[in-house]
């Protein structure tokens, strides 16, 4: 994720086939050393930005622009595990999209990011990763961390650091590793410690819904848990309104914001991408993914289930044996 | 003018699923059974094989199908008298018995059998425990009316004294009535034989000897015990159990023939018994182990591997007594003998005609074949040597329940077809009220409390709970009655309708797997929906499982509340109706497609027969005689000309079926033949693609030219050209691992054959090597034929199979007798191969087009191997013939009847009307993921295209035909954008809060 | 915690373990009214978040029972129940609650005597673990 990294992707970019109408990319941010998703149209092949901070995932935006287009897309092992599940859910058509995939050693987490560069946010430079060291350039300074310091933790359990589907791949093919030790880690726990732990983290959540609008799976129009987004118009009538499935109430408390995570969880049983964009997202810094890591643990362990076979696994019928 | 009714004789499984064909296409039924309740011989079975379904849960559906049925009329505890007229029109007197019990009364609530101080003799756990005087014959009866045993009966008059229904009668007399039908139908079943006939086994001495149908009580969770295995002279647990196959079949002292269910009935008990007692020792006796049916092979073969259940070939001579009470059973095998010990001994007794079958047979004038049986033909397996009465199941014939459902359904078709002319003239339909709509109405709900007599409300305070739901959101009438399921209440819960202005009606008294549908039609009666009623049962989950009045009050209160939080969420629901194509489509033209394509054209049904082949006739060209003599090739000259001068049939030869859309009553097919591609209109499907002889890869075939298989031994000795040495190999291709299924058919098919090369060569060599000779059903006489005009039969084990080799030109075979313990060299002058069956290569092609599921051999799967042989589970789709499995001529014929049955229940009606409790997609909701979609155990829904204001959008969409409201879908939907009328997220929602909210409303 | 009487739901499906209650009923077997029933038409209907709703409105345990594998009226419904069912009660065990109070029963319509059993010994297992009080409605 260097210099190299990027020159790479404006190549492929530049002799990208006609139809493509798209490109969804990663651009820098103004004033910051981050990239956020961009669409480009394909002459713009030039504002194209990429860094070990393009951490975010396009599926998203791809899903929507896709519908009508051919989108040509870079993306990293986890976007293109997201782009594969709405493939799957028939939200994207493969055949609109054309995967520039990034073979990734991971992200930083830009939170750790902020606390360890001496630089002022908006002089950096450059962001590169060269070995295992972080380079951070500003003007003709430089600063170099170790990645092990800043790397965004779930990233060190990465399943799938390349992608599996992809046009293009740029960087060499890397192993990706079934790893719950962590999971086992906080499973070792008493009950008791892990309610009070997961009490705290839910009492600090706010429900503020972010988690779920960036979530590549989070794409429905209403959500069963989110009271917030229900489709009322001024035109729905009383009686349907009153039909509206309601789990939730909107008041805030560490037990209904539990039920909410449980009940979104689930609903990503065999899906998550493992972007981890929920918790970026996440302005209390809750780590969300710890839940969503040990249902992928289950769904891996007890159904022996993997995100690339072709039928969703909520849908997928699963014969267990008993006991 | 011939009658529109029938009369079914016998209310077991057959009868029942006989009673259920007709009377849903059109035919007024009368249904006899001389016990007070029917059920029969399957409502004593624990659970069934191949599949260990417990067999209550699949009968009691059927059982409270025919109770309420508006066209069958049960006439219980009764007798048949006496018979006038013919065929299409007949006169028939039945002596009823007194129940002493009025059934219009009787709520069968159980109170005077709890009182009753008598103790006797329980018949339906075969006399291992007892029973009152006044009863119900088991818990599920149906019709659920006790009746008093006079025999047993005291007359102390305690049970007229509890009875808060004032039902009991002693006074009843005996009344003869005649009902005037078209044709009859025979299905009383069979009788288990005597297992002291046998006294060496010592049944009837020694108290742990018992009969197979014991120990299926014993197995059972309803029977003596309740499921845990005790032997009788000590209640100990049983740890090594014997089952001896053939008591009182395969018998020249009892009964020649072969009773074709034990050696399976037998591999179920060992399997149960072991689920029960996991480290017991379980061996089974056999002379051959005759497990030939669709599954069977397999199931045997789990209960050696996995459940290490022990078969041992060998006849048992004797069994003895020990001080223990253990016994010592003595046996023979391969020539020497054993002795061994157990703990209890499991006698597998046969069938035998039921015991009033000679009465019967001279009371209907119908001829019963040298066993006592009643006689059919190989070719009309269904019909009785007198027109108009048909028979099914094991009055014919010892066979199994799949095959009597089948024969159930295809004498069915067979009694409707003489009286087809007048299809509907004798059912009733009933007239409702134009509904009343409630939309836009805010809900008013009436609550009925139901008494039942004391049943609740001796533990329920039943006042209480009507003075509480009162005080529940949107209740403006709540009231408690003493019988709401008797008529006057009906009459009370129409006024209430009528005067509270009531829009949602709930009842808390019983079960609504019994009583749902009458309030739903008191509902409809008052002008209601009747999807605006819900059933709160206080009666079997409340009264009658608590002990304490107190709590028990409080628990009916909070399923009340529950059963209004819901009911005010309840919405009117339409049954479903379907327009029908009264037209069908056979695919196949052997004997299962001709025989069901003139069946239904006969019928009146116009039908489209598609055949691949550039002729008719399937495997029923190759087939020149029949065992019993008979000549296949007549039937098929006749059939096919029959079927092609048929005027409502029309046939397509080498043609193909290229798509098929639609569902039920409503099928668009494309047939592509030489002459090029139509399109057809059908509301049902047939499949009858048949099967094929297996071409063996094993023993030389291909090789050598005189090795061959059955098919072309039988095409050779038709031809004249009869060998004089030859050696049969059984199960060749079959039961191994490739195809681990029985072909069924082959071993007759090689007794046929021998006894041919034998007719026309008496002094012929034929040796058969076998596993196990299956000829089951009355085949057995053919085998002891072919012994007794010496046939060779040589017993070879699979893991030493023959062997077949050319030594310089000549045929070799050498294989390990195990008799002579001597390995033998043979040099036939034919090899001849009894080879599988096998599915046909289009199946999967078929299935796919159809959507419908193969098994694991690639033979089509039908929607339950028990109770619906010939049905598939997507409705509107049903199978016949050797596509099924296996199976000899007259099965064929009979699967053939029977698929034409339950295709007719479909094509009779000119709409199908259907339950409305189905999925919904609420469209705003969904977004089309797709989840629900390849979640749906039936494939009910699809992504279809809508026009919104913001376009075209992709949604789900639920065939409501296809639907059958399991809500699996409403369950994988993240968004529940998909509910089940009925059971909506919010409703069920609304009980879950409602039952944890009533300490708040009993507060306030 | 004296006199404390769980609350339980039991979400049974119409044809077998509806029915087996129904047969404990027939049958007069006793179990403790603690457990209200509330039908439903397959076990692979059961939304988990119903289960969720249960225990915030004060269930004290809940049971979701149905037919035996192989036994289902709609053929594979069970399987699904089973499927989320596993997926629940990981989740619940994870963030520390007390997933014993979550059930999944396989009861046919002939095993009266058996959800009778399974009943009360739920119930007095429930009991012995006292009121769940980590995801009740507290009244504020």
């Amino acid at each position: 994720m260097n210099a190299e990294t990027l020159e790479r992707i404006k190549e492929e970019c530049r002799k990208l086939p006609a139809e493509i109408s798209y490109i969804v990319g990663f651009v820098r941010k103004q004033s910051e050393p981050r990239e956020v998703v961009a669409v480009l149209k394909p002459d713009e092949v030039d504002k194209l930005s990429f860094s070990p901070l393009s951490f975010n995932n396009p599926a998203r935006t791809v899903m929507e622009l896709a519908k009508d287009n051919k989108v040509a897309v870079i993306a990293k092992g986890c976007d293109a595990r997201a782009l594969k599940q709405l493939e799957k859910e028939e939200k994207i058509e493969r055949e609109n999209l054309y995967i520039i995939g990034i073979s990734c050693p991971g992200v930083i987490d830009y939170r750790k990011f902020r606390n360890t560069v001496k630089f002022r946010l908006a002089e950096i430079d450059s962001v590169e990763l060269i070995g295992d060291e972080v380079v951070v350039k500003a003007g003709g300074e430089e600063q170099r961390i170790p990645f092990s310091e800043v790397i965004f933790e779930n990233c060190l359990y990465c399943e799938q650091p390349t992608p599996k589907d992809y046009d293009v791949l740029i960087g060499e093919p890397r192993e990706g590793k079934v790893d719950f030790s962590d999971i086992e880690e906080f499973e070792k726990l008493s009950a008791e410690e892990r309610w009070s732990y997961w009490m705290d983290v839910f009492s600090k959540c706010i429900r503020c819904h972010a988690c779920r609008q960036v979530c590549p799976m989070c794409y429905c129009n209403e959500c069963l848990v989110d009271p917030s987004n229900l489709a009322v118009s001024p035109m729905t009538p009383a009686e349907e309104k009153a039909a509206y499935p309601r789990v939730l109430g909107r008041t805030v408390n560490a037990a209904d914001n539990l039920i909410y995570h449980i009940v979104r969880v689930m609903h990503h049983a065999g899906r998550c991408a493992g972007c981890g964009e929920c918790e970026r997202a996440c302005p209390m810094e809750l780590p969300l993914r710890k839940l969503e890591r040990k249902l992928e643990k289950v769904v891996y362990e007890v159904f022996n289930y993997s995100p690339d076979e072709e039928i969703p696994f909520l849908s997928k019928l699963d014969i267990l044996p008993e006991g | 003018m011939p009658v529109g009714a029938v009369l079914v004789i016998g209310g077991g499984i057959a009868g029942i699923q006989s009673a259920l064909d007709l009377a849903e296409s059109g035919f007024k039924v009368y249904l006899l059974e001389k016990l007070p309740a029917i059920g029969g011989r399957m409502s004593q079975l624990d659970k069934t094989f191949p599949t260990n379904d417990c067999s209550m849960c699949i009968l009691s559906p059927k059982l409270n199908e025919v109770g309420r049925h508006e066209n069958i009329e049960i006439i219980n505890n009764a007798e048949l008298v006496g018979i006038e007229g013919e065929a299409g029109d007949f006169k028939v007197k039945i002596k009823k018995k007194p129940l002493y019990v009025d059934p219009a009364r009787c709520t069968g609530c159980g109170a005077c059998s709890e009182a009753c101080p008598v103790s006797a003799i329980d018949e339906y756990n075969e006399g291992l425990s007892y029973r009152s005087a006044i009863f119900l014959r088991y818990p599920q009866a149906v019709p659920k009316v006790y009746s008093i045993d006079r025999d047993k009966c005291i007359g102390c008059g305690i049970c007229q004294n509890v009875c808060v229904a004032k039902a009991i009668d002693y006074n009843q007399k005996e009344e003869e009535i005649t009902v005037n039908v078209g044709s009859i139908i025979l299905t009383p079943g069979g009788q288990l034989a005597d297992a002291v006939k046998r006294g060496e086994y010592g049944y009837g001495l020694y108290p742990n000897v018992i009969t197979s149908i014991q120990f299926e009580r014993l197995l059972s969770a309803t029977g003596p015990f309740e499921g845990h295995v005790a032997r009788p002279s000590d209640g100990k647990e049983p740890k090594k159990i014997g089952i001896i196959q053939c008591v009182c079949s395969r018998d020249e002292k009892t009964n020649p023939y072969c009773s074709s269910v034990c050696c399976t009935y037998a591999t179920k008990h060992a399997i149960i018994a072991k689920e029960h007692i996991p480290d017991a020792e379980i061996h089974i006796f056999v002379m051959d182990l005759r497990t030939f049916g669709k599954g069977f092979e397999e199931y045997a073969k789990r209960a050696e591997e996995e459940y290490g259940v022990k078969y041992h070939r060998g006849r048992v001579s004797v069994v003895m007594q020990k001080k223990d009470g253990n016994l010592l059973l003595k046996y023979e095998k391969n020539g020497r003998s054993y002795e061994e010990e157990f703990d209890l001994i499991v006698l597998s007794v046969g069938f035998e005609p039921p015991e009033d079958m000679k009465r019967y047979a001279e009371i209907l004038g119908i001829d019963l074949n040298e066993y006592g049986f009643v006689e059919t033909d190989t070719f009309n397996p269904i019909s009785t040597s007198k027109p108009g009465i048909y028979v099914a199941g094991v009055v014919s014939e010892p066979k199994d329940i799949p095959e009597s459902v089948a024969q159930a359904s295809s004498a069915a078709a067979k009694a409707s077809s003489i009286i087809a002319s007048e299809r509907g003239k004798l059912i009733t339909k009933k007239e409702y009220p134009p509904e009343r709509d409630v939309t836009g109405e805010p809900p008013r709900v009436g609550v009925f409390v139901c008494h039942c007599g004391i049943n609740i409300a001796s533990m329920v305070d039943v006042e209480r709970v009507a003075e509480f739901a009162k005080t529940l959101d949107d209740v403006v009438f709540a009231d408690h009655l003493l019988f709401t399921c008797s008529a006057d209440s009906q009459e009370r819960i129409k006024q209430a309708i009528k005067d509270h202005n009531l829009n949602r009606v709930v009842v808390a008294a019983c079960t609504p797997r019994t009583h749902e549908q009458l309030f739903r039609n008191t509902l409809r009666e008052a002008g209601l929906n009747p999807y605006l009623f819900e059933f709160v049962n206080i009666r079997e989950q409340c009264s009658w499982v608590h002990t304490d009045r107190e709590e028990a009050t409080r628990k009916a209160m909070e399923l009340v509340a529950a059963g209004v939080a819901k009911a005010r969420l309840l919405e009117p629901l339409q049954y479903i109706e379907v327009d029908v194509t009264k037209r069908a489509l056979v695919i196949g033209g052997g004997l299962a497609g001709m025989v069901a394509a003139l069946e239904l054209a006969n019928q009146g049904i116009e039908t489209y027969l598609i055949e691949k082949e550039p002729e008719l006739g399937g495997n029923l060209r190759h087939i020149y005689y029949t065992i019993d003599g008979r000549d296949p090739q007549e039937l098929l000259e006749s059939l096919i000309s029959e079927v092609e001068n048929h005027p409502l049939i029309k046939v397509y030869r080498s043609a193909r079926l290229e798509s098929i859309e639609g569902f039920v009553g409503n099928y668009t097919s494309k047939i592509v033949t030489e002459s090029g591609v139509e399109d057809v209109q059908h509301g049902v499907i047939i499949v009858a693609t048949g099967a094929k002889e297996y071409k063996p890869k094993e023993y030389m075939y291909g090789e050598h030219p005189k090795v061959v298989t059955q098919v072309e031994l039988e095409h050779m000795l038709y031809n004249g050209h009869v060998p004089s040495d030859v050696i049969m190999i059984q199960c060749v291709g079959s039961r191994n691992n490739e195809r681990p299924y029985c072909s069924r058919i082959c071993c007759q098919t090689a007794i046929k054959n021998a006894l041919k090369i034998k007719e026309l060569n008496p002094d012929a060599n034929v040796m058969i090597l076998f596993r196990d000779i299956r000829t089951y059903g009355f085949l057995e006489k053919y085998y002891k034929e072919a012994s007794e005009k010496g046939v060779v039969f040589v017993h070879y084990d699979p893991n030493n199979p023959p062997a077949v080799r050319v030594e310089e030109g000549k045929l070799v075979v050498e294989f390990y007798d195990e008799i002579l313990d001597d390995t033998i060299i043979a040099e036939p002058e034919y090899v001849v191969l009894s080879a599988a069956t096998v599915p046909n290569e289009e199946n999967e092609e078929i299935s796919k087009l159809l959507k419908v599921p193969l098994d694991a051999n690639g033979f089509f799967l039908e929607a339950h191997p028990k109770l619906r042989p010939v049905d598939f589970a997507t409705e509107g789709i049903f199978l016949a013939g050797i596509a099924h499995s296996p199976r000899l001529i007259p099965e064929t014929i009979s699967l053939a009847y029977a698929a034409v049955s339950r295709a007719l229940t479909v094509l009779t009606k000119d709409k199908i009307i259907m339950e409305a409790s189905k999925a919904e997609v609420i469209r705003e909701r969904c977004d089309a993921c797709e989840m629900c979609v390849k979640a749906c155990p039936v494939n009910a829904i699809e992504i279809v295209e809508y026009e919104t204001r913001a376009g075209v959008e992709l949604k789900a969409s639920v065939n409501k035909a296809v639907c059958l409201g399991c809500g699996v879908c409403s369950a994988t939907c993240p968004k529940a954008a998909i509910v089940v009328k009925g059971f909506t997220f919010n409703q069920i929602k609304e009980m879950v809060d409602a039952v944890n909210e009533v300490d708040v409303i009993l507060a306030r | 915690m004296e006199d404390f009487e769980p609350k339980i739901i039991t979400f049974a499906c119409n044809w077998c373990s509806y029915a087996g209650a129904d047969l404990a009923g027939t049958s007069r077997l006793k179990y403790p009214p603690n457990v209200k029933i509330i039908r439903v038409m397959c076990s692979g209907m059961v939304n988990p978040a119903w289960v969720l709703r249960a225990f915030r409105q004060g269930a004290d345990g809940v049971v979701i029972a149905g037919c035996h594998p192989g036994d289902c009226h709609y053929t594979v419904g069970n399987y699904y129940a089973k499927k989320r069912y596993i997926l629940l009660k990981e989740l619940l065990k994870f963030v520390g609650f007390d997933d014993e109070r979550f059930k999944l029963l396989w009861a046919s319509a002939s095993e009266g005597k058996l959800f009778a059993e399974e009943m009360t010994a739920f119930t007095e297992k429930i009991r012995e673990m006292g009121r769940q009080e980590k995801l009740r409605r507290k009244i504020e």
